[in-house]
């Protein structure tokens, strides 16, 4: 059995506007394992980053997070002052981001801006050792020539390089846990697989466990261990990669499927289903299941109800009134089954 | 490098060059002269006058004798202060000038950079209200009305500070004042809102998420992005500052040479036009040129030079 590293329990992150509260996150649960990779999916606006970031502590004003609590190694990090986090981030819990373009700062040399982390956590190091580990970590991650490249500014480096970069800093104090916010989306398509890779190689090297953000199903199939599929702030489904894969039992998995091209038989035409609709107003968010507006099956009580998770087994649950007992039965959507929360 | 200076150097030299030459035939396109009166000169008076400075001599013939007289700095005799030269005219007030510029330049630096960066981290807090008050408040305050209110107020009413003259130290408080009000107000709006804009991006939240202390995030990471925009406003604002200013100086009675860019054109004092605008150009050259190695040093994606040239 696997010893859960952070558990996230119903955490609720708002931003208070002028206009209104916005909940960005509405109670969102999950839990992750040491060792695991878990991968977070979901549209713009699901959820995903602002999860991300309550759990770094990085919510700016004027947001923060309402409830809920964030077990990492056992303490809750939601209780914790800045200062405090400011230990445990770039230490134990490390995060790259979407865009490594803008991720570094333009003004100091990558050596200055790695050597500035390992100190700041290694408070024994001198800066002889600091570079040679910053060395290292950039060797790690397939930088050539990582000795004269060190002293180069951020402008220097292509998307992919940074990006490398970004991931060698994160690691270089050996992190417990690596959040990985969209880390390829702003890269083409061809960095982005030696990317993937290079995290896919570390995942076994480093011995930490990773959050993988992003909207890319493909991605998330390639490493992943667990999947969250996220809609309007909360988690619709979760479970192993081979269930959320070869079994979705969530409406809103199934439209994510269907919306993604699919590399086919050549020659066969094929039409993309997109999901109707859009992604619902955090400002007023529907009472019931927030993805019922766009839900095919919708029913009265998916607008009225919120919907608890249902529990399908030991690993896949899912959120839809459709897996309740009383439901009719909608297509291959499994029913029957006992409401656990 | 060393090319670079060199060929900006040239340049310099050339931009005064040019600025020299446009102000001379200006200057001389002007109807009247140094000596024109209300009660007319006899003309004869006037002919040997005009013999005596070389008036009389064709445009183009006085204008190599001036540029003669430039390269071997001698900036020649003024026309009203007869018996001084342009040179002892600008040996005598430049330093006053220079002085109370400087402590300008320092208060803008100083207390204009910090208190937009204080306004920027308590952004829409009583604070930053305040600041942004005072700021707008400095902007639209001509310094004119500045130095009178000063006057009237603090040396007058109260009594704390001399009305004028430099002869005690406090002296300078009200003259700095006035001459840096604008500045300063422009200076701590445009460095909270470049602070703001900075504070946005993305390696802020990375150097967050890496753990820096806040002390580092905002000293190191933020401050040194946020002051390019500064270094570029405060190059030409030293210039300005540090040659005086007519209105200031002649409300609290400072000998600088502020003064003679104005009084030198009614009284059609060439050599004196001449001597300060040439002055005031070389001081604006020199300070862009200073600017753009600042530029350099902060921004490492501004080269002097491209790489391969």
């Amino acid at each position: 059995m696997k010893k859960p590293l952070l558990e996230v329990n119903n955490i609720k992150t708002s931003f208070f506007s002028h206009l209104g509260e916005i909940q960005a996150v509405r109670g969102s649960s999950f839990i992750l394992n040491e060792g695991d990779v878990l991968g977070i999916v979901g549209e713009s606006g699901s959820g995903k980053s602002v999860t991300a970031l309550s759990i770094m502590g990085l919510i700016d004003n004027p947001g923060r997070i309402k409830e809920g609590e964030i077990l990492f190694g056992g303490e809750d990090l939601v209780k914790k002052s800045q200062t405090e986090l400011s230990e445990i981030r770039g230490n134990e819990i490390s995060m790259i981001f979407q865009d490594p373009m803008t991720s570094l700062n333009p003004v100091y040399t990558i050596e200055n801006q790695m050597v500035e982390v390992i100190r700041r956590h290694n408070k024994d190091m001198n800066k002889r050792e600091a570079i040679a580990k910053a060395v290292e970590m950039l060797t790690l991650v397939g930088i050539p020539e990582p000795e004269k490249r060190i002293k180069s500014y951020p402008h220097e480096f292509s998307g992919g390089m940074r990006q490398r970069v970004m991931i060698a800093t994160a690691l270089s104090c050996g992190p417990r846990l690596l959040i990985a916010d969209e880390p390829t989306t702003a890269l083409d398509v061809t960095i982005q697989a030696q990317i993937l890779d290079l995290m896919n190689d570390l995942k076994q090297r480093v011995n930490a466990s990773i959050i993988l953000i992003t909207h890319d199903l493909g991605v998330i199939a390639e490493i992943c261990d667990q999947i969250i599929v996220m809609y309007g702030g909360t988690v619709m489904e979760k479970g192993t990669a081979k269930d959320i894969f070869y079994s979705p039992q969530n409406p809103y998995t199934v439209g994510l499927y269907q919306s993604v091209p699919k590399a086919g038989k050549t020659g066969e035409k094929q039409r993309l289903i997109p999901i109707e609709g859009s992604p619902p107003d955090l400002m007023h968010p529907p009472k019931g299941c927030p993805f019922s507006p766009r839900c095919p099956h919708a029913m009265k009580v998916c607008l009225e109800k919120p919907v608890p998770m249902f529990k399908l087994s030991e690993t896949h649950s899912s959120a839809c009134w459709l897996l309740h007992k009383d439901a009719p039965a909608v297509g291959k959507y499994t029913k029957g089954v006992e409401s656990v929360g | 490098m060393k090319n670079y200076f060199l060929r900006r150097f040239i340049y310099s030299l050339f931009t005064i060059f040019l600025i020299a030459t446009v102000t001379f035939f200006m200057m001389h396109s002007i109807p009247g002269g140094p000596f024109t009166r209300e009660k007319p000169v006899p003309p004869e008076i006037m002919r040997a006058l005009n013999a005596k400075y070389h008036l009389d001599d064709p445009l183009i013939v006085q204008y190599f004798d001036y540029l003669k007289g430039l390269v071997t700095f001698d900036l020649g005799p003024s026309f009203s202060k007869i018996g001084t030269s342009v040179n002892d005219l600008i040996k005598a007030g430049f330093p006053i000038t220079a002085k109370v510029g400087f402590f300008a330049v320092l208060l803008i630096t100083v207390l204009g950079v910090s208190v937009g960066i204080i306004s920027a981290l308590r952004q829409n807090r009583p604070i930053d209200y305040f600041v942004m008050f005072m700021a707008t408040l400095g902007v639209t305050i001509p310094s004119f009305v500045l130095a009178t209110v000063f006057i009237f107020v603090f040396a007058g009413k109260l009594g704390w500070f001399p009305p004028f003259g430099l002869a005690s130290p406090l002296g300078y408080v009200g003259p700095v004042i006035a001459l840096s009000g604008y500045s300063l107000s422009f200076v701590a709006r445009l460095t909270r809102s470049s602070m703001l804009e900075v504070l946005r991006q993305d390696y802020i939240r990375t150097a967050r998420a890496n753990g820096l202390k806040e002390l580092s995030v905002l000293g190191k990471h933020a401050i040194k992005n946020a002051l390019i925009p500064v270094v570029t406003y405060l190059g030409p604002t030293i210039a300005a500052l540090m040659t005086g200013s007519f209105v200031v100086e002649r409300i609290f009675a400072i000998p600088g040479i502020g003064r003679y860019f104005v009084e030198s054109v009614s009284n059609r004092d060439y050599t004196t036009i001449m001597g300060v605008t040439v002055l005031y150009a070389a001081f604006y050259v020199l300070m862009v040129f200073l600017v753009d190695v600042l530029y350099a040093i902060i921004d490492p994606r501004i080269k002097f030079e491209k790489e391969s040239g």
